[in-house]
């Protein structure tokens, strides 16, 4: 067995929070994630991906967009950590430098276009979680 | 002449006839009358000596005034004269009058006045007297007062300034006008020895008192108010001692002194009024004439006794037939008793002609004349030299010779009585001529003629001269009886007209009916006037109608002649054509008037010297008004005076000797504009010198002065400029450079401006001078190798004052100038391509915007097959999803890839296009960038119609404009951020709004966002050059306008809080205005 079927038999039981607005992304970023996560909630916005969170607040992991419309991503996280503070946070954003955001607030900060790597380095991430 | 006729035949018949009875009663009659008779015989004899003499004293003063007369009139006419006497020209006048002032007097040496009056009296020159002619008006003599008053020829005696003359006085008249008049005058003294000279016997004047002037000599013998004027000897003076004491000047007064018989004869002389001014005294010794009267009455008497005897002794004789005897006795002593008539011998003695008688060839007799003529004492000795007084005759045609026609001389003369006889003799080694009559004494059978010579040679003189004036000038001769009002014209009369003789009768209408209607008035008042008085002379210049129909110029002159009664009968006359120069006096009279305008109104100050001393000194002679005016003096102070005594600073001013050289060489002098100072002015000068004919010397100037000061203002100027200035002439000599330019290219001292700048020895191919002497501005540069400098140039013409025109180059350096224009034009270069640069980057940015979601997508793609990969769960449907979705992306990147290019296509030409799709594309571009950042676009197109504009810089603009708003929301950090475009078709131009919803524009750089490198922005984001290369592209490249506003009120939303800019652009771009 591979390196990376042992990790996601680590990490398929973690519950994923998945928000972007852009729906080609989000498609294409859902489709991998459920590769390795058996339960991945994808949302459009931080609004949706809150109101997801709230419902059952049982997610371990929340990857999130930062730039949306109707709530960003940093309030949204920011509003789920005050609940559950250790969940594992990863922003994926177009370009760093655009956002100020607080070196607490999250575990991973992944610049698009992710890489295969990237990916790697999550499940990585996540598995030491 | 006297004629004597005795008829000896009837006498002798009465004789024959006779019985002594009756002879005896005769004789005792004869002898009772005669000694009756003796005394009034006596009377009348006197009478008669004293009428002939009288006579002659009165024929020799009217001969002696009408020759005066005459003689004025010539003067006259003298050439010129009367335009000289108009213009007061004294000097011109002087100069045509003395030599014939000089010849008149040194044949008379009593002629002593020769006086050009002015109009009011004063006088204007005396000629006898040049230097005196200041005249005070309340002291004009009397008769000169009446000359002007009368305007009338006034002549007589008439005591002038400093001496009595008999004085003749012409007005002169020009064109009607009276301009002044003539005067000659002839000391009395004059007429007196002209009588003397004919009556052989010396006169004596008398002054009226009241004419003799305070300062005339006064002798010490007076006769009732008159003054004894004449030198006299002792004899005349005891006849004058011994006149009755109550004398008052009565003619033919007799007085005895001892045995010494005198004969008084008087000439009252008349002033110019009429009035009793001077007397004439004659004294005749008449003691030799009253003795032979005494001794021809006792030889009458003892004549007729001796006659009566012979009578007596011829009867008886013939009774004797001793008739043939008697009768030769007879006739001798007949021939005794006439010829030793003493009393024809007295008068013939005294007659001023030359009496003889002749006897065929031989002289019988002649008187004392005859004698004094010839030098001979008696006939006698005559008779040995010559036969006949014929033998002196000179041979010359048409006078007398011993022989005329085949006939002997004085049988000629008795044969022709009709005719004048003149003949030539010589008297005193001059010739005389004499007019000779004759007459017949019937004695006896034998003929005796008497000749009588009278010397004529004076009048042939005067007869001369009116003869040379008539045939010298083809003057055409008329003649006029008043009292029949018949004329004569004679041909050339007629032909001065254009007439045969033949064609024109002989009536006073021909000639009226030719005069010209302008001048008949004048000329029937001047015949007239001709007919009151003697004195009067016919004169008048009319006009005559031609047979061709031109007029005819004539100057009529004539003289009309009185009877006895002082009635006109007749007038004599000669026309004149004086077309030519009646033509040329009215020509001179213009070129006169043009001459006295010139020198009065021509621009230049022209003064007259008068040149003396052989061209050492020049008087002032006449000025014109500038000069007065220029040299601040009056004509009256300086006409006269030296130039020298009037500018005093001329020796300075260099011009006495010019005047030198001028006069030396006759050469006229031009003076440049030279400066001269004196203690009444300091000014510049530029002379023309030049000498007159008649060696003036004119000096002809201007006034120079203030083109001076200009010039030196000029100069100044010239010298104080920063520019470089020169002046060349036609022929490429340097006229002028200042300072600047001496600086950098040296001394211009005998260079042609080829060689000066060029350093070239011909003229430059380039060479501007041609155009700019034809009037053009050229500018033009040059780049000089001497200094190295770029040299912007103006070329102007110049007029010079004397017409001629030099260019004037104006030198601006211009070096410095160009190098910082290149400096810009590179800066611009830089900043073009900056602002490139920076559009590069906005672009990338823009891609990069695109590019993210298509990237991302394609990457997930790939990490999608990664992961089955590795998770092994790949299977071909999934991985032909995926590649599907990688594909997808790619034509989306290729999609943006287009549109981009499409921005940067090269488009350089002029499309017609709707601006809003130039929108759209820019859209294409900016667009996600906008919605990236959350930016609404709101757009309202109004508009339909195309432009005619670059199409890719007004996309660029647009990008730029939206861009700047899109920045300007973000980074204040503005809710519900809105970009207004509007765009709406106006009159002229399509006017496009792009407005924001942001806080606008802050006043304090409102002002500077056009400005390059201005931006509010980190050096980042901005260049500071997106506003002004959009400004540059819409005013310089579009030809558009672009101006910016905050919170615009007419945007079409509520909520255009921001800024607001608006394009406005025309519909068509005009070529050739883009930059």
């Amino acid at each position: 067995m591979s390196d990376v079927k042992k990790l996601k038999e680590k990490i398929k039981k973690l519950k994923v929070l998945f928000v972007d607005d852009e729906e080609q992304i989000r498609d294409m970023t859902g489709k991998l994630l459920k590769k390795f996560f058996d339960e991945v909630t994808i949302c459009k916005n931080g609004k949706e991906g809150l109101d997801a969170f709230l419902k059952t607040k049982d997610f371990n992991i929340i990857i999130a967009d930062i730039m949306m419309p109707k709530m960003d991503g940093i309030t949204m996280v920011k509003k789920i950590k005050e609940i559950k503070p250790d969940i594992f946070t990863i922003f994926i954003t177009a370009s760093r430098g655009d956002y100020n955001v607080e070196d607490g607030l999250y575990d991973l900060y992944i610049t698009k276009p992710i890489s295969y790597e990237d990916i790697t380095l999550i499940m990585k991430k996540v598995s030491e979680y | 002449m006297m004629e004597h006729k005795l008829n000896t035949n009837k006498l002798k018949s009465n004789i024959l006839k006779s019985i002594a009875m009756i002879f005896v009663a005769l004789l005792g009659v004869i002898i009772y009358i005669i000694l009756y008779t003796q005394d009034k015989n006596f009377k009348f004899n006197n009478e008669k000596v004293h009428k002939s003499i009288h006579k002659s004293i009165k024929h020799t003063l009217e001969h002696n005034k009408r020759y005066y007369k005459f003689l004025l009139q010539r003067l006259s006419q003298t050439t010129n004269i009367k335009q000289y006497i108009i213009n007061n020209d004294a000097d011109a006048i002087y100069k045509i009058l003395k030599p014939k002032f000089d010849l008149l007097q040194k044949e008379n040496k009593y002629f002593k006045i020769l006086h050009i009056i002015k109009p009011d009296g004063t006088s204007l020159l005396r000629v006898h007297k040049k230097e005196q002619f200041i005249d005070n008006l309340s002291s004009i003599p009397p008769m000169i007062k009446e000359a002007i008053t009368s305007k009338k020829i006034t002549a007589g005696y008439g005591t002038g300034k400093c001496s009595t003359a008999y004085r003749v006085i012409l007005p002169l008249f020009y064109e009607n006008r009276y301009i002044g008049s003539i005067c000659i005058g002839v000391n009395p003294n004059y007429f007196l020895e002209k009588i003397s000279e004919i009556i052989d016997t010396k006169g004596i004047l008398f002054i009226n008192n009241k004419n003799l002037k305070l300062y005339s000599k006064k002798s010490d013998f007076s006769i009732q108010n008159y003054n004894l004027q004449t030198t006299i000897d002792d004899e005349q003076l005891n006849v004058l001692k011994h006149l009755p004491k109550k004398y008052n000047f009565e003619d033919n007064i007799r007085v005895e002194i001892k045995d010494k018989k005198y004969i008084m004869h008087t000439e009252n002389i008349k002033g110019f009024r009429g009035d009793d001014y001077a007397k004439y005294i004659f004294i005749q010794d008449g003691t030799n004439l009253l003795k032979k009267q005494n001794i021809m009455k006792v030889s009458i008497v003892s004549s007729i006794l001796l006659f009566a005897t012979i009578v007596f002794l011829v009867l008886i004789f013939y009774i004797n037939k001793f008739g043939k005897d008697i009768d030769k006795f007879y006739n001798n002593a007949i021939d005794k008793i006439k010829f030793n008539k003493e009393y024809l011998k007295a008068v013939e003695d005294n007659s001023s002609n030359i009496i003889v008688t002749s006897f065929g060839r031989k002289l019988f007799s002649a008187n004392k004349k005859f004698f004094e003529f010839t030098g001979f004492d008696t006939l006698e000795s005559f008779g040995k030299k010559y036969d006949c007084i014929c033998d002196l005759f000179i041979k010359k045609e048409g006078y007398l010779q011993t022989r005329v026609d085949g006939k002997y001389w004085i049988v000629y003369i008795l044969e022709n009585p009709a005719k004048i006889h003149k003949a030539i003799m010589i008297k005193d080694g001059v010739e005389h001529i004499y007019s000779v009559t004759s007459a017949k004494l019937y004695l006896d059978e034998h003929d005796r003629c008497v000749a009588t010579f009278v010397d004529i040679t004076e009048l042939e003189n005067i007869k001369d001269r009116y003869e040379f004036a008539i045939n010298g000038t083809q003057d055409g001769l008329w003649d006029w009886n008043i009292i029949t009002n018949k004329p004569y014209f004679s041909p050339r009369w007629k032909s001065m007209l254009g007439y045969r003789d033949d064609e024109l009768k002989n009536e006073f209408k021909t000639w009226e009916d030719m005069v010209h209607p302008d001048d008949i008035k004048q000329v029937f008042e001047d015949i007239q006037r001709s007919h009151k008085s003697k004195d009067e002379v016919y004169e008048n210049i009319h006009r005559l109608k031609h047979k061709d129909g031109h007029w005819v110029w004539i100057l009529a002159r004539g003289e009309t002649i009185f009877d006895e009664n002082g009635k006109a009968v007749r007038m004599v006359g000669f026309h004149t054509d004086i077309t030519k120069s009646k033509e040329l006096e009215l020509k001179l009279e213009e070129n006169q008037k043009m001459y006295l305008d010139f020198f009065e109104c021509t621009k230049s100050a022209n003064i007259i010297y008068e040149t003396k001393d052989n061209g050492k000194t020049f008087i002032i002679k006449s000025l014109n008004h500038l000069v007065e005016e220029f040299e601040k003096i009056k004509r009256d102070e300086v006409v006269g005076k030296r130039l020298d005594e009037v500018f005093k600073g001329v020796e300075e001013f260099g011009f006495l000797d010019i005047f030198k050289e001028v006069y030396k060489s006759g050469k006229s002098f031009k003076m440049p504009v030279t400066f001269y100072k004196d203690e009444r002015v300091s000014v510049w000068r530029e002379n023309y010198i030049f000498k007159l004919s008649n060696g003036d010397i004119v000096a002809s100037y201007e006034d120079k002065t203030k083109e001076k000061e200009l010039e030196n203002k000029l100069i100044k100027i010239f010298e104080s400029m920063i520019d470089g200035v020169y002046v060349v002439n036609s022929s490429f000599d340097i006229e002028y450079v200042n300072e600047v330019l001496k600086k950098d290219f040296g001394s211009p001292e005998g260079k042609k401006c080829y060689k000066y700048f060029h350093d070239r020895d011909e003229v430059c191919p380039w060479c501007k001078n041609e155009q700019v002497l034809a009037g053009e501005t050229v500018r033009w540069e040059w780049f000089s190798n001497k200094n190295n400098k770029l040299y912007d140039l103006i070329d102007t013409p110049l007029v010079n004052a004397d017409g001629t025109i030099s260019k004037l180059e104006i030198f601006r350096d211009i070096t410095e100038l160009k190098q910082a224009y290149q400096e810009i034009h590179e800066q611009e270069e830089i900043m073009i391509s900056q602002s490139r640069h920076a559009a590069m980057g906005e672009m990338i940015s823009m891609i990069a915007h695109q590019w993210r979601q298509p990237l991302s997508v394609i990457a997930m793609g790939a990490n999608n097959i990664m992961a089955d990969i590795e998770l092994e769960i790949v299977d071909n449907k999934t991985l032909q999803e995926e590649a599907a979705e990688i594909l997808e992306q790619t034509q989306e990147l290729s999609k943006t890839i287009d549109d981009f290019k499409n921005f940067f296509r090269p488009v350089k030409t002029v499309e017609e296009v709707l601006p809003e799709d130039i929108f759209n594309e820019a859209f294409k571009v900016i667009g996600k960038s906008l919605g990236n950042n959350d930016i609404e676009v709101v757009t309202q197109f109004n508009n339909g119609k195309k432009i005619q504009t670059y199409s890719r810089e007004l996309m660029q603009v647009f990008i730029n404009i939206i861009k700047n708003a899109k920045e300007a929301l973000v980074d204040n950090d503005i809710k519900n951020r809105k970009i207004f475009i509007k765009m709406e078709d106006k009159l002229d131009t399509i006017s496009i709004k792009i407005c924001d919803n942001g806080t606008g524009i802050s006043k304090d750089i409102i002002d500077k966002i056009y400005d390059p490198y201005f931006t509010t922005k980190d050096k980042e984001n901005g260049t500071g050059l997106g506003l002004y290369m959009s400004k540059t592209i819409i005013e310089k490249h579009l030809q558009g306008t672009l101006k910016v506003s905050n919170k615009d009120a007419s945007c079409f939303q509520e909520n255009c809080t921001g800024a607001c800019f608006e394009i406005q652009l025309p519909y068509d771009i005009k070529p050739g205005e883009t930059e």
